[in-house]
Protein backbone atom coordinates (compact mmCIF):
# COMPACT_ATOMS: atom_id res chain seq x y z
CA UNK A 1 0.00 0.00 0.00
CA UNK A 2 1.34 3.41 -0.84
CA UNK A 3 0.31 6.97 -0.14
CA UNK A 4 1.81 10.10 -1.55
CA UNK A 5 1.51 13.81 -1.54
CA UNK A 6 3.79 16.61 -2.60
CA UNK A 7 7.25 16.09 -1.16
CA UNK A 8 6.04 13.60 1.42
CA UNK A 9 5.55 9.94 0.76
CA UNK A 10 5.15 6.80 2.75
CA UNK A 11 5.90 3.50 1.10
CA UNK A 12 4.67 0.56 3.03
CA UNK A 13 4.68 -3.08 2.07
CA UNK A 14 2.81 -5.05 4.68
CA UNK A 15 3.99 -8.43 3.54
CA UNK A 16 7.13 -8.79 1.49
CA UNK A 17 6.62 -11.20 -1.35
CA UNK A 18 9.28 -13.70 -2.31
CA UNK A 19 11.13 -13.36 0.96
CA UNK A 20 11.58 -16.51 3.02
CA UNK A 21 9.41 -15.83 6.01
CA UNK A 22 7.56 -12.85 7.30
CA UNK A 23 8.63 -9.27 6.88
CA UNK A 24 7.49 -5.79 5.96
CA UNK A 25 9.06 -2.58 4.81
CA UNK A 26 8.27 1.03 5.77
CA UNK A 27 9.88 4.04 4.10
CA UNK A 28 9.08 7.64 5.09
CA UNK A 29 9.96 10.57 2.81
CA UNK A 30 9.60 14.16 4.01
CA UNK A 31 10.31 17.30 2.00
CA UNK A 32 12.08 15.36 -0.70
CA UNK A 33 14.42 13.51 1.64
CA UNK A 34 14.27 9.97 2.93
CA UNK A 35 13.61 10.34 6.63
CA UNK A 36 13.26 6.79 7.77
CA UNK A 37 13.64 3.23 6.46
CA UNK A 38 12.50 0.33 8.57
CA UNK A 39 12.64 -3.30 7.64
CA UNK A 40 10.32 -5.01 10.04
CA UNK A 41 11.10 -8.63 10.56
CA UNK A 42 8.80 -10.75 12.62
CA UNK A 43 11.48 -13.00 14.01
CA UNK A 44 10.55 -15.13 16.97
CA UNK A 45 11.63 -13.59 20.27
CA UNK A 46 14.35 -16.07 20.89
CA UNK A 47 11.99 -18.99 21.12
CA UNK A 48 14.58 -21.58 20.23
CA UNK A 49 17.25 -20.24 22.57
CA UNK A 50 14.78 -20.51 25.43
CA UNK A 51 13.58 -23.89 24.21
CA UNK A 52 17.13 -25.27 24.24
CA UNK A 53 17.84 -24.31 27.85
CA UNK A 54 17.49 -27.34 30.08
CA UNK A 55 17.77 -29.77 27.16
CA UNK A 56 20.56 -32.30 26.66
CA UNK A 57 23.49 -31.31 24.45
CA UNK A 58 22.73 -34.33 22.25
CA UNK A 59 19.33 -32.88 21.29
CA UNK A 60 20.75 -29.72 19.75
CA UNK A 61 21.08 -30.88 16.10
CA UNK A 62 17.49 -32.15 15.95
CA UNK A 63 16.02 -29.04 17.57
CA UNK A 64 18.06 -26.45 15.69
CA UNK A 65 17.35 -28.18 12.36
CA UNK A 66 13.76 -27.04 12.80
CA UNK A 67 14.65 -23.36 12.99
CA UNK A 68 14.66 -23.08 9.22
CA UNK A 69 13.27 -25.34 6.51
CA UNK A 70 15.55 -23.76 3.91
CA UNK A 71 18.85 -24.03 5.78
CA UNK A 72 18.54 -26.74 8.46
CA UNK A 73 22.08 -27.98 7.79
CA UNK A 74 23.57 -24.58 8.60
CA UNK A 75 21.84 -24.57 11.99
CA UNK A 76 22.91 -28.14 12.65
CA UNK A 77 26.53 -27.55 11.64
CA UNK A 78 27.04 -24.37 13.70
CA UNK A 79 25.33 -26.07 16.63
CA UNK A 80 27.43 -29.24 16.42
CA UNK A 81 30.62 -27.25 16.10
CA UNK A 82 29.75 -25.22 19.22
CA UNK A 83 28.88 -28.29 21.29
CA UNK A 84 32.05 -30.08 20.14
CA UNK A 85 34.03 -26.98 21.06
CA UNK A 86 32.49 -27.02 24.53
CA UNK A 87 33.30 -30.72 24.94
CA UNK A 88 36.82 -30.38 23.52
CA UNK A 89 36.22 -32.92 20.76
CA UNK A 90 37.89 -32.92 17.34
CA UNK A 91 36.03 -34.74 14.58
CA UNK A 92 37.45 -37.24 12.07
CA UNK A 93 38.70 -35.76 8.76
CA UNK A 94 36.27 -37.84 6.67
CA UNK A 95 33.39 -36.84 8.93
CA UNK A 96 34.40 -33.22 8.39
CA UNK A 97 34.40 -33.85 4.62
CA UNK A 98 30.93 -35.42 4.82
CA UNK A 99 29.66 -32.39 6.71
CA UNK A 100 31.10 -30.18 4.01
CA UNK A 101 29.38 -32.32 1.37
CA UNK A 102 26.08 -32.02 3.22
CA UNK A 103 26.56 -28.27 3.38
CA UNK A 104 27.24 -28.18 -0.39
CA UNK A 105 23.84 -29.79 -0.87
CA UNK A 106 22.19 -27.06 1.16
CA UNK A 107 24.00 -24.28 -0.73
CA UNK A 108 22.85 -25.79 -4.05
CA UNK A 109 19.25 -26.11 -2.84
CA UNK A 110 19.00 -22.72 -1.22
CA UNK A 111 20.78 -20.74 -3.93
CA UNK A 112 18.87 -22.46 -6.75
CA UNK A 113 15.60 -21.67 -4.97
CA UNK A 114 16.55 -18.03 -4.56
CA UNK A 115 17.95 -17.54 -8.05
CA UNK A 116 15.15 -19.20 -10.01
CA UNK A 117 12.01 -18.85 -7.91
CA UNK A 118 12.60 -15.68 -5.90
CA UNK A 119 15.06 -13.32 -7.56
CA UNK A 120 15.22 -13.89 -11.34
CA UNK A 121 11.58 -12.85 -11.86
CA UNK A 122 12.55 -9.37 -10.60
CA UNK A 123 15.17 -8.90 -13.26
CA UNK A 124 12.98 -10.23 -16.06
CA UNK A 125 9.87 -8.22 -15.17
CA UNK A 126 7.71 -11.08 -13.98
CA UNK A 127 5.43 -10.97 -10.97
CA UNK A 128 6.53 -14.41 -9.89
CA UNK A 129 8.31 -17.58 -10.91
CA UNK A 130 4.93 -18.95 -12.02
CA UNK A 131 4.64 -16.35 -14.79
CA UNK A 132 8.31 -16.92 -15.59
CA UNK A 133 7.65 -20.65 -15.92
CA UNK A 134 4.72 -20.07 -18.25
CA UNK A 135 6.99 -18.22 -20.69
CA UNK A 136 10.28 -20.01 -20.02
CA UNK A 137 9.39 -23.46 -18.80
CA UNK A 138 12.77 -24.94 -19.75
CA UNK A 139 14.65 -22.39 -17.62
CA UNK A 140 12.52 -22.91 -14.53
CA UNK A 141 12.73 -26.69 -14.99
CA UNK A 142 16.51 -26.37 -15.02
CA UNK A 143 16.33 -24.48 -11.73
CA UNK A 144 14.06 -27.10 -10.18
CA UNK A 145 16.32 -29.93 -11.33
CA UNK A 146 19.38 -28.12 -10.02
CA UNK A 147 17.72 -27.61 -6.68
CA UNK A 148 16.78 -31.29 -6.62
CA UNK A 149 20.43 -32.32 -6.86
CA UNK A 150 21.05 -30.43 -3.62
CA UNK A 151 18.03 -32.20 -2.23
CA UNK A 152 19.52 -35.54 -3.26
CA UNK A 153 22.69 -34.86 -1.25
CA UNK A 154 20.60 -34.02 1.81
CA UNK A 155 18.57 -37.19 1.34
CA UNK A 156 21.61 -39.46 1.08
CA UNK A 157 23.63 -37.89 3.89
CA UNK A 158 20.97 -36.35 6.08
CA UNK A 159 18.43 -39.15 5.89
CA UNK A 160 15.87 -36.76 4.47
CA UNK A 161 15.82 -33.34 2.83
CA UNK A 162 13.83 -31.48 5.46
CA UNK A 163 15.17 -31.43 9.01
CA UNK A 164 17.95 -34.01 8.39
CA UNK A 165 17.89 -36.76 11.00
CA UNK A 166 21.28 -38.41 10.41
CA UNK A 167 23.32 -35.59 11.97
CA UNK A 168 24.54 -35.90 15.57
CA UNK A 169 27.07 -34.10 17.72
CA UNK A 170 30.40 -35.69 16.91
CA UNK A 171 29.43 -36.72 13.38
CA UNK A 172 26.68 -38.82 11.84
CA UNK A 173 24.58 -41.75 13.02
CA UNK A 174 25.54 -43.58 9.86
CA UNK A 175 28.18 -42.84 7.22
CA UNK A 176 27.32 -43.57 3.57
CA UNK A 177 29.09 -46.29 1.61
CA UNK A 178 31.09 -45.19 -1.44
CA UNK A 179 28.43 -46.81 -3.64
CA UNK A 180 25.72 -44.67 -2.01
CA UNK A 181 27.39 -41.55 -3.33
CA UNK A 182 27.98 -42.71 -6.90
CA UNK A 183 24.49 -41.85 -8.22
CA UNK A 184 24.75 -38.44 -6.56
CA UNK A 185 28.06 -37.80 -8.32
CA UNK A 186 26.44 -38.62 -11.65
CA UNK A 187 23.74 -36.01 -11.08
CA UNK A 188 26.31 -33.51 -9.78
CA UNK A 189 28.20 -33.63 -13.07
CA UNK A 190 25.02 -32.51 -14.84
CA UNK A 191 24.38 -29.95 -12.09
CA UNK A 192 27.81 -28.38 -12.43
CA UNK A 193 27.16 -27.74 -16.12
CA UNK A 194 23.66 -26.45 -15.34
CA UNK A 195 25.12 -24.13 -12.71
CA UNK A 196 27.58 -22.74 -15.27
CA UNK A 197 24.66 -22.14 -17.64
CA UNK A 198 22.85 -20.45 -14.76
CA UNK A 199 25.75 -18.08 -14.13
CA UNK A 200 25.90 -17.19 -17.81
CA UNK A 201 22.13 -16.63 -17.86
CA UNK A 202 21.89 -14.36 -14.81
CA UNK A 203 24.94 -12.36 -15.93
CA UNK A 204 22.89 -11.15 -18.89
CA UNK A 205 20.40 -9.36 -16.60
CA UNK A 206 20.47 -5.58 -16.25
CA UNK A 207 21.83 -4.47 -12.89
CA UNK A 208 21.09 -1.10 -11.31
CA UNK A 209 24.16 0.75 -10.09
CA UNK A 210 24.54 0.39 -6.37
CA UNK A 211 27.59 0.07 -4.15
CA UNK A 212 27.46 -1.74 -0.84
CA UNK A 213 29.02 0.41 1.90
CA UNK A 214 30.67 -0.85 5.03
CA UNK A 215 32.50 -3.95 6.07
CA UNK A 216 31.96 -7.38 4.54
CA UNK A 217 32.34 -10.23 7.01
CA UNK A 218 32.75 -13.95 6.34
CA UNK A 219 34.62 -17.03 7.44
CA UNK A 220 38.03 -17.39 5.84
CA UNK A 221 40.09 -20.53 5.46
CA UNK A 222 43.56 -20.46 3.91
CA UNK A 223 43.19 -23.70 1.91
CA UNK A 224 39.55 -23.79 0.88
CA UNK A 225 36.50 -21.64 0.19
CA UNK A 226 35.22 -21.46 3.75
CA UNK A 227 31.94 -23.18 4.53
CA UNK A 228 32.08 -25.16 7.73
CA UNK A 229 35.04 -23.68 9.58
CA UNK A 230 37.72 -21.03 9.52
CA UNK A 231 38.51 -17.68 11.07
CA UNK A 232 36.16 -14.70 10.95
CA UNK A 233 37.58 -12.13 8.54
CA UNK A 234 36.44 -8.82 7.12
CA UNK A 235 37.34 -6.49 4.29
CA UNK A 236 38.56 -3.96 6.85
CA UNK A 237 41.14 -6.42 8.14
CA UNK A 238 39.40 -8.21 10.98
CA UNK A 239 40.90 -11.64 11.57
CA UNK A 240 39.66 -13.42 14.69
CA UNK A 241 38.86 -16.87 15.93
CA UNK A 242 35.20 -17.86 16.14
CA UNK A 243 35.35 -17.67 19.95
CA UNK A 244 36.03 -13.93 19.68
CA UNK A 245 32.73 -13.30 17.88
CA UNK A 246 30.93 -11.93 20.96
CA UNK A 247 33.70 -9.39 21.53
CA UNK A 248 33.28 -7.91 18.07
CA UNK A 249 29.66 -8.49 17.15
CA UNK A 250 26.47 -8.10 19.10
CA UNK A 251 22.75 -7.78 18.69
CA UNK A 252 20.40 -5.10 19.92
CA UNK A 253 16.67 -4.56 20.16
CA UNK A 254 15.14 -1.91 17.95
CA UNK A 255 11.65 -0.57 18.41
CA UNK A 256 10.30 -1.43 14.96
CA UNK A 257 11.21 -5.12 14.77
CA UNK A 258 10.90 -8.19 16.91
CA UNK A 259 14.17 -9.39 15.38
CA UNK A 260 17.43 -8.42 17.04
CA UNK A 261 19.68 -6.30 14.83
CA UNK A 262 23.31 -7.21 14.33
CA UNK A 263 25.86 -4.69 15.40
CA UNK A 264 29.63 -4.79 14.94
CA UNK A 265 32.01 -2.84 17.12
CA UNK A 266 33.47 -1.42 13.90
CA UNK A 267 30.08 -0.33 12.45
CA UNK A 268 27.61 -1.59 9.83
CA UNK A 269 28.53 -4.80 8.10
CA UNK A 270 27.16 -7.33 5.64
CA UNK A 271 27.44 -11.11 5.59
CA UNK A 272 26.53 -13.51 2.80
CA UNK A 273 27.64 -14.50 -0.70
CA UNK A 274 29.10 -11.08 -1.60
CA UNK A 275 31.19 -11.07 1.59
CA UNK A 276 32.41 -14.61 0.94
CA UNK A 277 33.26 -13.85 -2.67
CA UNK A 278 35.20 -10.69 -1.85
CA UNK A 279 37.11 -12.26 1.01
CA UNK A 280 37.70 -15.72 -0.40
CA UNK A 281 38.04 -15.36 -4.17
CA UNK A 282 41.57 -16.78 -4.08
CA UNK A 283 40.28 -20.01 -2.53
CA UNK A 284 37.76 -20.68 -5.32
CA UNK A 285 38.68 -23.53 -7.68
CA UNK A 286 39.90 -22.65 -11.17
CA UNK A 287 36.64 -23.65 -12.82
CA UNK A 288 34.71 -21.04 -10.80
CA UNK A 289 37.29 -18.32 -11.40
CA UNK A 290 37.08 -19.09 -15.11
CA UNK A 291 33.28 -18.81 -15.17
CA UNK A 292 33.51 -15.55 -13.21
CA UNK A 293 35.90 -14.19 -15.80
CA UNK A 294 33.68 -15.41 -18.65
CA UNK A 295 30.67 -13.54 -17.24
CA UNK A 296 32.67 -10.41 -16.55
CA UNK A 297 32.81 -10.52 -12.77
CA UNK A 298 36.12 -9.45 -11.26
CA UNK A 299 37.67 -10.70 -8.05
CA UNK A 300 35.64 -8.17 -6.06
CA UNK A 301 31.98 -7.19 -6.37
CA UNK A 302 30.07 -4.77 -4.14
CA UNK A 303 26.89 -4.36 -6.16
CA UNK A 304 24.22 -6.20 -4.15
CA UNK A 305 22.10 -6.68 -7.29
CA UNK A 306 24.94 -8.78 -8.69
CA UNK A 307 24.69 -11.10 -5.72
CA UNK A 308 22.55 -13.25 -8.01
CA UNK A 309 25.65 -13.86 -10.15
CA UNK A 310 27.72 -14.64 -7.06
CA UNK A 311 25.10 -17.11 -5.88
CA UNK A 312 25.22 -18.81 -9.26
CA UNK A 313 29.02 -19.01 -9.02
CA UNK A 314 28.67 -20.48 -5.55
CA UNK A 315 26.39 -23.15 -6.99
CA UNK A 316 29.12 -23.99 -9.53
CA UNK A 317 31.55 -24.13 -6.62
CA UNK A 318 29.26 -26.29 -4.45
CA UNK A 319 28.73 -28.80 -7.26
CA UNK A 320 32.45 -28.95 -8.02
CA UNK A 321 33.39 -29.22 -4.35
CA UNK A 322 30.82 -31.94 -3.76
CA UNK A 323 32.30 -33.93 -6.64
CA UNK A 324 35.81 -33.45 -5.26
CA UNK A 325 34.71 -34.70 -1.83
CA UNK A 326 32.91 -37.73 -3.29
CA UNK A 327 35.93 -38.61 -5.44
CA UNK A 328 38.22 -38.57 -2.38
CA UNK A 329 35.75 -40.19 0.00
CA UNK A 330 36.65 -43.17 2.13
CA UNK A 331 34.15 -44.15 4.80
CA UNK A 332 35.41 -43.16 8.26
CA UNK A 333 36.31 -45.90 10.71
CA UNK A 334 33.48 -44.63 12.90
CA UNK A 335 30.71 -42.26 11.78
CA UNK A 336 30.99 -40.15 14.92
CA UNK A 337 33.45 -39.31 17.68
CA UNK A 338 32.74 -40.10 21.31
CA UNK A 339 31.18 -37.07 22.92
CA UNK A 340 31.27 -37.30 26.70
CA UNK A 341 29.83 -34.09 28.15
CA UNK A 342 32.16 -31.57 29.69
CA UNK A 343 31.06 -28.42 31.45
CA UNK A 344 31.93 -25.24 29.59
CA UNK A 345 31.07 -22.86 26.80
CA UNK A 346 31.56 -23.57 23.09
CA UNK A 347 31.35 -21.44 19.96
CA UNK A 348 30.40 -22.47 16.44
CA UNK A 349 30.35 -20.52 13.22
CA UNK A 350 29.62 -21.70 9.68
CA UNK A 351 28.56 -20.13 6.41
CA UNK A 352 24.83 -20.56 5.94
CA UNK A 353 23.69 -19.82 2.37
CA UNK A 354 22.74 -16.33 3.58
CA UNK A 355 25.96 -15.77 5.53
CA UNK A 356 27.68 -16.17 8.84
CA UNK A 357 25.68 -18.15 11.40
CA UNK A 358 26.99 -18.07 14.97
CA UNK A 359 25.97 -20.36 17.86
CA UNK A 360 27.16 -20.41 21.45
CA UNK A 361 26.17 -22.93 24.13
CA UNK A 362 27.04 -23.30 27.77
CA UNK A 363 26.57 -26.80 29.15
CA UNK A 364 27.14 -28.33 32.56
CA UNK A 365 29.12 -31.48 33.40
CA UNK A 366 26.04 -33.63 32.64
CA UNK A 367 25.58 -32.00 29.24
CA UNK A 368 22.52 -29.94 30.15
CA UNK A 369 22.35 -26.63 28.30
CA UNK A 370 22.16 -23.59 30.57
CA UNK A 371 22.58 -20.91 27.91
CA UNK A 372 22.15 -20.71 24.14
CA UNK A 373 22.83 -17.85 21.74
CA UNK A 374 22.01 -18.04 18.03
CA UNK A 375 22.87 -15.14 15.71
CA UNK A 376 21.44 -15.74 12.22
CA UNK A 377 22.74 -13.96 9.11
CA UNK A 378 19.55 -12.03 8.36
CA UNK A 379 19.65 -10.39 11.80
CA UNK A 380 23.23 -9.34 11.14
CA UNK A 381 22.33 -7.91 7.73
CA UNK A 382 19.24 -6.02 8.81
CA UNK A 383 20.92 -2.67 9.61
CA UNK A 384 22.91 -2.92 6.40
CA UNK A 385 19.75 -3.59 4.36
CA UNK A 386 18.07 -0.53 5.90
CA UNK A 387 21.14 1.62 5.31
CA UNK A 388 21.35 0.51 1.69
CA UNK A 389 17.63 1.17 1.14
CA UNK A 390 17.99 4.69 2.50
CA UNK A 391 20.39 5.67 -0.25
CA UNK A 392 18.63 3.54 -2.85
CA UNK A 393 15.29 5.29 -2.28
CA UNK A 394 16.85 8.76 -2.12
CA UNK A 395 18.32 8.26 -5.61
CA UNK A 396 14.97 7.08 -6.99
CA UNK A 397 12.47 9.57 -5.58
CA UNK A 398 11.52 10.58 -9.11
CA UNK A 399 9.83 7.20 -9.58
CA UNK A 400 6.15 6.73 -8.84
CA UNK A 401 5.25 4.84 -5.69
CA UNK A 402 4.43 1.61 -7.46
CA UNK A 403 7.75 1.35 -9.29
CA UNK A 404 9.73 2.57 -6.30
CA UNK A 405 8.11 0.01 -4.05
CA UNK A 406 8.80 -2.74 -6.58
CA UNK A 407 12.45 -1.77 -6.81
CA UNK A 408 12.78 -1.61 -3.03
CA UNK A 409 11.42 -5.12 -2.74
CA UNK A 410 13.92 -6.27 -5.34
CA UNK A 411 16.72 -4.55 -3.43
CA UNK A 412 15.70 -6.36 -0.24
CA UNK A 413 15.66 -9.67 -2.07
CA UNK A 414 19.31 -9.07 -2.99
CA UNK A 415 20.07 -10.17 0.56
CA UNK A 416 17.84 -13.26 0.36
CA UNK A 417 16.49 -12.47 3.81
CA UNK A 418 15.28 -15.49 5.68
CA UNK A 419 13.10 -15.03 8.67
CA UNK A 420 13.30 -18.21 10.61
CA UNK A 421 10.42 -20.23 11.81
CA UNK A 422 7.63 -18.69 9.85
CA UNK A 423 4.39 -20.49 10.17
CA UNK A 424 3.28 -22.26 7.06
CA UNK A 425 -0.43 -21.74 7.18
CA UNK A 426 -2.49 -20.53 4.29
CA UNK A 427 -4.81 -17.53 4.56
CA UNK A 428 -7.73 -18.22 2.32
CA UNK A 429 -10.61 -15.88 1.56
CA UNK A 430 -13.54 -17.45 -0.14
CA UNK A 431 -16.12 -15.54 -2.17
CA UNK A 432 -19.28 -17.40 -1.37
CA UNK A 433 -21.23 -15.03 -3.67
CA UNK B 1 5.43 -49.93 -12.02
CA UNK B 2 3.23 -46.92 -11.36
CA UNK B 3 4.27 -44.16 -8.94
CA UNK B 4 2.91 -44.49 -5.40
CA UNK B 5 0.25 -42.36 -3.79
CA UNK B 6 1.58 -39.58 -1.58
CA UNK B 7 0.35 -38.03 1.66
CA UNK B 8 1.98 -34.71 2.58
CA UNK B 9 1.60 -32.84 5.87
CA UNK B 10 2.68 -29.20 5.84
CA UNK B 11 3.40 -27.42 9.10
CA UNK B 12 5.68 -26.31 11.89
CA UNK B 13 5.32 -28.17 15.16
CA UNK B 14 6.80 -25.26 17.10
CA UNK B 15 3.93 -22.95 16.10
CA UNK B 16 1.09 -24.62 18.01
CA UNK B 17 -1.80 -25.42 15.65
CA UNK B 18 0.46 -25.00 12.60
CA UNK B 19 1.63 -28.49 13.55
CA UNK B 20 -1.81 -30.04 13.04
CA UNK B 21 -1.00 -31.62 9.67
CA UNK B 22 2.07 -33.30 11.16
CA UNK B 23 -0.16 -34.81 13.84
CA UNK B 24 -2.43 -36.13 11.10
CA UNK B 25 0.57 -37.95 9.64
CA UNK B 26 1.21 -39.48 13.06
CA UNK B 27 -2.42 -40.55 13.27
CA UNK B 28 -2.07 -42.31 9.92
CA UNK B 29 0.85 -44.44 11.08
CA UNK B 30 0.06 -48.11 10.37
CA UNK B 31 -3.16 -47.25 8.53
CA UNK B 32 -1.75 -46.75 5.05
CA UNK B 33 -0.55 -49.31 2.50
CA UNK B 34 3.23 -49.72 2.67
CA UNK B 35 3.53 -48.33 -0.84
CA UNK B 36 2.08 -44.96 0.16
CA UNK B 37 4.74 -42.32 0.62
CA UNK B 38 4.27 -40.06 3.67
CA UNK B 39 6.13 -36.75 3.69
CA UNK B 40 6.53 -34.04 6.30
CA UNK B 41 6.90 -30.69 4.57
CA UNK B 42 7.52 -27.06 5.38
CA UNK B 43 5.58 -26.09 2.27
CA UNK B 44 8.59 -25.17 0.15
CA UNK B 45 7.22 -25.39 -3.41
CA UNK B 46 10.09 -27.10 -5.24
CA UNK B 47 10.19 -29.94 -2.74
CA UNK B 48 6.39 -30.22 -2.84
CA UNK B 49 6.50 -30.54 -6.63
CA UNK B 50 9.19 -33.22 -6.37
CA UNK B 51 7.10 -35.01 -3.78
CA UNK B 52 3.91 -35.27 -5.75
CA UNK B 53 4.97 -35.31 -9.40
CA UNK B 54 3.34 -38.22 -11.26
CA UNK B 55 1.64 -39.64 -8.16
CA UNK B 56 -1.79 -41.15 -8.94
CA UNK B 57 -3.20 -39.41 -5.87
CA UNK B 58 -1.53 -36.82 -3.65
CA UNK B 59 -3.29 -35.70 -0.50
CA UNK B 60 -1.93 -32.56 1.14
CA UNK B 61 -2.96 -31.60 4.67
CA UNK B 62 -2.30 -28.05 5.80
CA UNK B 63 -3.41 -25.44 8.30
CA UNK B 64 -5.84 -23.19 6.46
CA UNK B 65 -7.49 -20.10 7.91
CA UNK B 66 -10.99 -19.59 6.57
CA UNK B 67 -12.55 -17.96 9.64
CA UNK B 68 -14.35 -21.10 10.61
CA UNK B 69 -14.54 -22.69 14.03
CA UNK B 70 -11.12 -23.91 15.24
CA UNK B 71 -10.62 -27.54 14.32
CA UNK B 72 -12.98 -27.37 11.34
CA UNK B 73 -11.85 -29.66 8.54
CA UNK B 74 -12.53 -28.90 4.91
CA UNK B 75 -11.59 -30.23 1.55
CA UNK B 76 -10.25 -27.19 -0.29
CA UNK B 77 -11.29 -26.55 -3.87
CA UNK B 78 -7.86 -25.24 -4.73
CA UNK B 79 -8.56 -25.08 -8.48
CA UNK B 80 -10.56 -21.87 -8.12
CA UNK B 81 -7.87 -20.14 -6.07
CA UNK B 82 -5.01 -21.09 -8.35
CA UNK B 83 -6.89 -20.36 -11.56
CA UNK B 84 -8.04 -16.93 -10.42
CA UNK B 85 -4.77 -15.55 -9.13
CA UNK B 86 -1.33 -14.67 -10.40
CA UNK B 87 0.21 -13.13 -7.30
CA UNK B 88 -1.23 -15.39 -4.66
CA UNK B 89 -1.26 -13.90 -1.19
CA UNK B 90 -0.15 -15.96 1.75
CA UNK B 91 -0.44 -15.20 5.42
CA UNK B 92 3.08 -16.01 6.45
CA UNK B 93 5.36 -17.82 4.07
CA UNK B 94 5.43 -16.07 0.74
CA UNK B 95 5.81 -19.29 -1.20
CA UNK B 96 3.52 -22.10 -0.29
CA UNK B 97 0.98 -24.63 -1.43
CA UNK B 98 -0.90 -22.48 -3.94
CA UNK B 99 2.34 -21.32 -5.57
CA UNK B 100 3.51 -24.92 -5.63
CA UNK B 101 0.34 -25.96 -7.42
CA UNK B 102 0.55 -23.09 -9.91
CA UNK B 103 4.24 -23.75 -10.53
CA UNK B 104 3.70 -27.50 -10.79
CA UNK B 105 1.04 -26.91 -13.42
CA UNK B 106 3.26 -24.47 -15.32
CA UNK B 107 6.07 -27.01 -15.59
CA UNK B 108 3.79 -30.03 -15.99
CA UNK B 109 4.77 -31.75 -12.77
CA UNK B 110 1.53 -32.53 -11.00
CA UNK B 111 -0.09 -35.64 -9.56
CA UNK B 112 -2.96 -37.11 -11.52
CA UNK B 113 -5.26 -36.14 -8.67
CA UNK B 114 -4.47 -33.60 -5.94
CA UNK B 115 -6.64 -33.24 -2.85
CA UNK B 116 -6.06 -30.52 -0.26
CA UNK B 117 -7.40 -30.78 3.28
CA UNK B 118 -7.45 -27.68 5.45
CA UNK B 119 -7.59 -27.61 9.24
CA UNK B 120 -8.71 -24.35 10.83
CA UNK B 121 -6.26 -23.23 13.54
CA UNK B 122 -6.96 -21.43 16.78
CA UNK B 123 -3.47 -20.53 17.99
CA UNK B 124 -0.44 -20.00 15.72
CA UNK B 125 1.79 -18.59 18.44
CA UNK B 126 5.10 -20.00 19.60
CA UNK B 127 5.08 -23.30 21.44
CA UNK B 128 4.47 -26.99 21.08
CA UNK B 129 1.14 -28.79 21.25
CA UNK B 130 -2.22 -28.25 19.62
CA UNK B 131 -5.18 -26.46 21.13
CA UNK B 132 -7.94 -28.79 22.33
CA UNK B 133 -10.28 -28.01 19.43
CA UNK B 134 -7.64 -28.73 16.81
CA UNK B 135 -6.31 -31.81 18.61
CA UNK B 136 -9.87 -33.13 18.66
CA UNK B 137 -10.05 -32.89 14.85
CA UNK B 138 -6.94 -34.90 14.03
CA UNK B 139 -8.57 -38.33 13.79
CA UNK B 140 -11.33 -37.01 11.56
CA UNK B 141 -8.75 -35.37 9.29
CA UNK B 142 -6.84 -38.66 9.11
CA UNK B 143 -10.10 -40.44 8.15
CA UNK B 144 -10.63 -37.90 5.39
CA UNK B 145 -7.14 -38.61 4.04
CA UNK B 146 -8.00 -42.31 3.92
CA UNK B 147 -11.27 -41.49 2.18
CA UNK B 148 -9.46 -39.45 -0.46
CA UNK B 149 -7.09 -42.36 -1.04
CA UNK B 150 -10.04 -44.69 -1.54
CA UNK B 151 -9.44 -46.44 1.75
CA UNK B 152 -12.31 -46.45 4.19
CA UNK B 153 -11.28 -45.76 7.78
CA UNK B 154 -12.70 -49.08 8.98
CA UNK B 155 -10.96 -51.06 6.23
CA UNK B 156 -7.62 -49.48 6.95
CA UNK B 157 -8.01 -50.07 10.68
CA UNK B 158 -8.65 -53.73 9.88
CA UNK B 159 -5.54 -53.82 7.68
CA UNK B 160 -3.35 -52.34 10.40
CA UNK B 161 -4.63 -54.80 13.02
CA UNK B 162 -3.65 -57.87 11.02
Amino acid sequence: MTHSNTGSRTLSVASLARVEGEGSMHVVVRDGSVQDVELRIFEPPRFFEAFLRGRSYTEVPDITARICGICPVAYQMSACQAIEDACGVTIDAQVRALRRLLYCGEWIESHALHIYLLHAPDFLGYESSIELARDHRDIVERGLQLKKVGNDILNVLGGRAIHPVNVRVGGFYKAPAVADLAPVAERLRWARDAAIDTARWVATFEFPDLMLDGDLVALHHDREYAINDGRIASTSGLDITVSKFPEHFGEEHVAHSTALHGRARAGAFTVGPLARYNLNFDQLPTIVKQVAADVGLGRTCRNPFKSIIVRALEVVFACDEALRIIDAYEPPARPSSDMPPRGGTGHGCTEAPRGLLYHRYTIDAEGIISDAVIVPPTAQNQPSIEHGLHKFVQDRLHMDDLELTRQCEQAIRNYDPCISCATHFLDLSVDRG
Amino acid sequence: MSAPNVVIGIGNRFRRDDGSALQVLNALAGRLPESTVVIESDGEPARLIDSWADAPVAVVVETVRQNRAPGSIAGIAWEAHVASSTGIEHGSHSLGILEAIALGRAVGRMPLKLRLIGIEPEDLGWGEGLTAAVAHSIDAAADLVLDYLGLSASASAFRSSR
